[in-house]
């Protein structure tokens, strides 16, 4: 006869894990009623997006330099001056 | 009994709230810490200062939360929580922005008011799957 036996076996799980939308740690028991924090949930995305932040900087820089963003910088400035 | 239960709690606590170079002096010249996670013990105050480092830079904000302690002779025993989020390089990983919290137990010995010995143990897996550097394990069945 052949015993046919299901056994179940839990390998380790942690208890915390982060929100994947906004990275804060939360309880297994509590995932259900999880809602994200506004500013935690900004913070964690602004993280996720640091490098092109970091780049947009010169790369504005870069374009004002051009031809087309000294046109543009030279337009927004008319513009300022002698609102229509 | 008492004033080593205060000084492992200050050498838990402390460095997590700025204070590693006012806590360091009670780190004794010849303190060995035993921790499976690192592969030798570290030693002296560079040691601990270094290894608390480590997680510091891993973990600007982090912090440790003190559960419970119990106290023998020259022996205190810590039971804590560390929490933080994961916003500089870690073990040679990118960090994550994700926050852990992570439960570990410190076992002291102090000798004339200085730690002398530790062992430290902390749910190291855990840590690791919440920073996505260990993938999630599901039930099995066999």
């Amino acid at each position: 006869m052949v015993l046919l036996r299901l056994v179940s076996t839990m390998f380790p799980q942690s208890r915390y894990m982060p929100c994947p939308e906004c990275g804060g740690s939360v309880d297994r028991a509590e995932a259900v009623a999880h809602e994200c924090d506004g500013e935690q949930l900004l913070d964690f995305r602004l993280f996720q997006l640091r490098d092109e932040i970091a780049a947009f900087d010169g790369q504005l820089t870069a374009w004002l330099a051009s031809a087309r963003g000294r046109f543009a910088a030279w337009l927004a400035e008319r513009d300022r001056r002698h609102p229509s | 009994m008492a004033d080593n239960k205060e000084i492992a709690r200050r050498l838990l606590e402390d460095p997590w709230r700025g204070k590693l170079e006012d806590v360091i002096e009670l780190v004794a010249d010849d303190y060995v810490g035993y921790i499976p996670a690192v592969p030798e013990p570290i030693r002296g105050k560079d040691g601990f200062s270094g290894f608390v480092t480590m997680y510091l830079t891993g973990f600007p904000d982090g912090t440790i939360t003190l559960d419970h302690q119990i106290a023998e002779d020259d022996f205190v025993a810590s039971r804590w929580t560390g929490r933080g989020t994961n916003t500089g390089e870690l073990m040679g990983m990118q960090p994550t922005g994700k926050q852990v919290t992570v439960p570990g137990i410190t076992f002291s010995r102090f000798v004339d008011g200085k730690l002398r010995e530790s062992w430290v143990t902390w749910d190291t897996l855990s840590m690791l799957q919440q920073l996505g550097a260990v993938p999630e394990t599901a039930a099995a069945r066999t």
